[in-house]
């Protein structure tokens, strides 16, 4: 049984690139081209404007997440949680890590993509407080739909309002 | 008022106690383990000081109203967190983010203390006036701070009031009228050297037992033992 006091949050190391690119050739991209490979998630984790993020449960990564900061807003590129270790909190913890990397730099704004028919992702970012802005037609390559989903981080998620406080 | 590089070096021959491999070091702005590093931070804060860089690096003390470096800005409102944003990258580019405790680095935990005195003065309104009156000196003179915040590594297994020694990791050996006398090391004094103040403070969960050692103090008067492994430690001692 894995519990969440065993998960650690912390920035890839280069030599992680083929695990993390593996994990979204299997969790994300399936069904389409493998664009997120070892070299260009290598070159990410190098990237000054780009947090790479792992979550390790001892020493295996559970899930990753990579968000690109702008100077007024951030993008969150990808997010993934291996199956195992899914309905834990993971995913909560990765993007909830990289929001306050954008809060503390004033960034209050995050955009995100999502397939339409992946229901369970787009309830996930709409507990995180995201609202769809808008439907993308054949975003994935011309294959899929895609919503764009957004969040404004001044604005907490309603299951996180701290009662009595006004927003 | 921002400093200029050479006023900040100048700073630093104040007579301080630096011991490298059990040699004194006369001069840590000109000795060869120190002079570059030293170099590097007094272009950064000719960089800030550089009247092209005004808007960008600087803010109006609220004392004042003379420029002072952005690093120390108490954060309000979203504008100040991108402000202050900004001019922390203009530092990290300059050196490619090769320094891990430019002078931003601790100065920006005070801004964050400094954003919360009702915090302090839960144990006296005096310890809050203290904090805001040091955050406003160390913005005001443009200071470098660096921090100790680590204990010794010596026996893990064993709290800090359980060492064989008690005085190993820093603490408060003694409380006079005056104030608190602490003795001890505390690791972890990245930048101490170049530093103008240094906070000596602990990051790790202490446990039951302690209290002497849940302390956070800044001190000017210092001494740091640069030595190989195994005991590289750095000590602060207060006035």
């Amino acid at each position: 049984m894995t519990s969440m006091s065993e998960l650690s949050l912390r920035l890839a190391r280069p030599a992680e690139a083929t695990t993390i690119a593996n994990l979204s050739r299997d969790l994300i991209e399936y069904g389409l081209r493998w664009r997120w490979t070892p070299v260009r998630v290598a070159a990410t984790i190098r990237a000054p404007d780009v947090n790479v993020l792992v979550a390790c449960i001892h020493q295996t990564i559970a899930g990753f997440a990579i968000m690109r900061y702008g100077d007024d807003d951030a993008h969150l590129d990808l997010l993934a949680v291996a199956l195992p270790y899914r309905r834990l909190g993971v995913g909560r913890q990765l993007l909830e890590w990289l929001e306050k990397c954008a809060i503390v730099a004033g960034i209050f704004s995050v955009a995100l993509e999502v397939r339409a028919v992946n229901e369970g992702a787009q309830l996930f970012y709409k507990r995180m407080g995201y609202r769809t802005l808008v439907h993308l037609p054949g975003y994935y390559q011309g294959i899929e739909a895609a919503l764009r989903m957004v969040r404004d981080l001044s604005c907490r998620p309603l299951d996180q309002r701290i009662p009595g406080t006004q927003y | 008022m921002t400093r200029r590089g050479d006023e900040y070096v100048r700073g630093l021959r104040d007579g301080r106690t630096v011991l490298l491999n059990g040699e004194r070091v006369a001069d840590v702005t000109t000795h060869p383990a120190f002079a570059a590093g030293i170099r590097t931070i007094a272009e950064l804060y000719d960089l800030a000081h550089d009247p092209a860089n005004r808007e960008l690096m600087t803010y109006p003390s609220p004392r004042d109203r003379r420029p002072i470096n952005k690093c120390w800005l108490v954060p309000r409102t979203r504008e100040d967190l991108a402000a202050r944003r900004r001019a922390i990258k203009c530092w990290a580019d300059a050196s490619y983010g090769f320094l891990g405790r430019s002078p931003d680095h601790v100065a920006s935990f005070f801004a964050g203390f400094a954003g919360s005195p009702a915090f302090y003065a839960r144990g006296g309104q005096e310890f809050a006036d203290n904090l805001l009156r040091f955050a406003a000196k160390a913005a005001d003179e443009d200071l470098y701070l660096s921090y100790v915040i680590v204990h010794p590594t010596i026996d893990r297994a064993k709290s800090a009031h359980q060492q064989a020694e008690p005085y190993l990791y820093a603490g408060a050996a003694a409380e006079r009228d005056n104030g608190i006398v602490i003795r001890g090391a505390q690791m972890l004094g990245t930048g101490s050297v170049m530093s103008d103040y240094v906070l000596l403070t602990v990051i790790l969960p202490l446990k039951p037992g302690d209290d002497d050692y849940a302390i956070s103090l800044r001190g000017a008067e210092w001494r740091a033992w640069l030595e190989g492994l195994p005991a590289p430690a750095v000590c602060a001692r207060t006035h």
